[in-house]
């Protein structure tokens, strides 16, 4: 792919040319695009500086003058004497976040809440000089430069961390000889030699751990940071990483390494060129993996503690299609107008907008290729898992992909894009799966999609009335299930997912879902008899604490059982309308002071939906 | 189909290939033209994070 530049000085433009541009939103990560990108993130980042630097200038403060014009004239040195190395420095997710957020801050377009624009202006500020001074010591080019202390620590992003035990600022020099940072008081030499074995440390200087792996001539080779405080804004931080951790991080990345280029070599080939930075999310306490990337930290992820080196490979090549969208957006704009509406994304349990939908589509549409090639490889279980996760994936992800397709916010370019993914994923759907594989699947989807309903989705009080007379007095109030208000969306509470992480552990790991199975203290007798598939004992327990009291989790149970046998109408009802189903019985409930027979409900209901071809949602809803 | 997709959502100035020398000699206006984009379009969020995992899977 070649990058388009027109010629005339300050016009001149880099783009996405048309054929690179459908690739991407087909999926492929074709040779040239992360080059391209890269190319306008540092143009990004440098404007940032630069925009920074005259801001500051104006403010009269002759101090916060000094740092930033210092900073950027010894950056500006190394980019001449050594651009690669500048260029590296300046690609960094810790540069980009923390121009990003300086500049909002003088700007004043942002909240307290972005890292480095809540502190003392000149130690915010003085974070420049810290990534000039590593630029530098990389560069080994002469410099000196004020840095700011946090708590007695310098952490130069990735070089290393010096521990002064001391307050205010350091000094960070390098004359002929090594880099030297002092306090004062205390002053360290930096070792800068790349073969330092990782546990050659001292108390004062830890330099930045790295994970690398080679496979079939494409090496990766990614710092990790803990401590910067430009990428905490991610997620809660690790803070260290132990030996014995960094092994388990090398261990799965070597493994998921040779996943990526054995079978998806061209994916492999663009994350080794655009990831810099790993960051090590601490896990979450209900144990579920997090992972995490920024449109403003372009070449970070930010990741819990991988559980194999499969979920490993599946969660970079889903963040690293985040980091690519992302910086697509910086070079085209995809959304055209605010767009205040809220859509159903498949795999998250909260209401989304349509940027973070169209984000996630495009990150999906990268997992969900993923899979449909890692079903080729590995022996048979390893096969039947990746059969799973491509089904489970496919449809809803190309229903995503088309409600995203007919949305008026979109610009041109954006409808392009979208267009493109959905018919790359259309063509997908059509490929053969086991059924075994499609049944698990499609559990998956069914449970995530009533239990978001559910959630979030609340059916007029008008519809749900003239229903209940009709039911209570057995005439026919025929429902306008068109009025295109009869339903909305609120991103209200969202109902526990206990039920779908066992669904999850069921065909992922059989020995974790038997342990987890009786310690899952948010799963009843009903949930157990249905995770281990005895259906009838399900059912009973469920109609008996739906006889017994509201509980919209029961109602999820027996609707999964229900799906597994009902006629297109009841299954229309079911998928489509369960919040309408759920708020006629409470209805119901209200008017009489019995609780009516779901099953009963559910053949009752389920033809007079059927009768409406119109959908009752309204456009996005799906 | 136009030449290029950025034709498609409109110019896009990106300065490309200029160093941080030659973008001090950048004039006021061109800097914050050019800048604008990057910074406030629509559906850009302020934060721009995208997370899955934990709560929000």
């Amino acid at each position: 792919m070649r990058p388009v530049e027109t010629e005339k000085p300050h016009q001149r433009r880099i783009a996405l040319d048309t054929r690179g541009f459908v690739r991407l939103a087909q999926g492929e990560l074709a040779s040239g695009i992360v080059e391209m990108l890269q190319a306008v993130q540092l143009v990004k980042n440098q404007l940032f500086l630069e925009a920074i630097r005259r801001m500051v200038d104006t403010r009269g403060d002759e101090d916060a003058s000094a740092i930033i014009n210092e900073a950027i004239r010894t950056l500006t040195e190394v980019q001449v004497r050594r651009p690669d190395v500048a260029a590296e420095f300046l690609l960094l997710p810790q540069l980009s976040s923390w121009a990003m957020g300086f500049l909002s801050r003088l700007r004043g377009s942002l909240g307290t809440e972005w890292p480095g624009t809540s502190g003392p202006f000149s130690s915010d500020l003085g974070y420049i000089g810290v990534i000039a001074a590593a630029a530098a010591m990389r560069a080994r080019h002469p410099f000196e430069l004020r840095v700011p202390l946090h708590d007695g620590v310098v952490s130069f992003p990735a070089v290393g961390t010096a521990r002064l035990d001391a307050s205010g600022w350091a000094r960070a020099y390098l004359d002929d000889r090594e880099p030297v940072v002092t306090s004062g008081s205390c002053t360290i030499t930096v070792p800068l030699d790349p073969d330092q074995p990782p546990g050659d440390t001292n108390r004062r200087w830890s330099p930045v751990r790295r994970l690398s792996a080679y496979e079939d001539g494409i090496a990766i080779d990614v710092g990790i940071e803990v401590l910067d405080p430009f990428v905490k804004h991610f997620g809660p931080l690790v803070g260290s990483l132990a030996v014995n951790q960094h092994s388990l991080w090398q261990g799965c990345l070597s493994k998921a390494w040779q996943v990526l280029v054995r079978n998806h070599r061209q994916t492999a080939r663009a994350i080794a060129r655009g990831l810099t930075t790993i960051v090590p999310l601490a896990e979450p306490p209900d144990g579920r993996p997090i992972s995490a990337t920024s449109g403003w930290a372009w070449g970070a992820i930010a990741l819990s503690t991988p559980s194999d080196p499969l979920s490993l490979a599946e969660t970079l090549v889903h963040e690293f299609y985040h980091l690519i969208l992302g910086a697509v957006e910086d070079t085209v704009a995809l959304i055209a107008e605010d767009d205040k509406r809220l859509y159903y994304a498949p795999w998250r349990d909260d209401p989304r907008m349509l940027p973070e939908l169209l984000q996630g589509c495009f990150a999906h549409l990268g997992v969900t290729g993923f899979w449909r090639r890692q079903r080729n490889f590995g022996p048979l279980r390893a096969r039947q898992r990746s059969n799973i996760e491509f089904a489970r994936r496919v449809t809803s992800t190309f229903e995503t992909a088309q409600t995203i397709a007919t949305a008026t916010a979109l610009s041109e370019s954006g409808r392009i894009f979208a267009v493109r993914m959905r018919d790359r994923l259309a063509q997908w759907q059509h490929e053969p799966v086991p059924k075994r594989a499609q049944l698990i699947g499609a559990e998956l989807t069914m449970e995530h999609r009533v239990r978001w309903r559910l959630s979030h989705v609340h059916p007029d009080s008008h519809l749900v009335d003239r229903l209940a007379r009709s039911w209570l007095d057995g005439t026919e109030h025929p429902p306008d299930l068109r009025d295109p208000v009869a339903i909305t969306v609120r991103p209200s509470y969202q109902l526990p997912a206990a039920r779908a992480r066992l669904l999850e552990l069921r065909y992922r790991d059989q020995t974790q879902f038997r342990r987890s199975l009786y310690q899952e203290t948010a799963l009843d007798e009903a949930d157990i008899a249905l995770l281990r598939r005895d259906y009838a004992t399900a059912r009973s327990l469920y109609l008996c604490r739906l006889k017994s009291a509201e509980n919209r989790d029961a109602w999820i149970g027996l609707i999964l059982i229900r799906c597994r046998t009902a006629p297109p109408a009841t299954l229309r009802l079911l998928l489509d309308h369960p919040e309408i189903l759920v708020a006629l019985e409470r209805r119901l409930y209200a008017l009489t002071g019995v609780t009516a027979d779901p099953e009963a409900l559910i053949e009752w209901l389920a033809p007079r939906l059927a009768a409406h071809p119109s959908r009752p949602l309204a456009d996005p809803l799906r | 189909m136009a030449e290029s997709a950025s034709d498609l959502a409109g110019s896009l100035t990106a300065l490309p290939g200029m160093s941080l020398e030659e973008l001090a000699r950048v004039d006021d206006a061109v800097l914050e033209e050019v800048l604008a984009p990057f910074l406030k379009a629509p559906g850009k969020s302020e934060d721009r994070l995208w997370s899955q995992g934990g709560c929000g899977r």
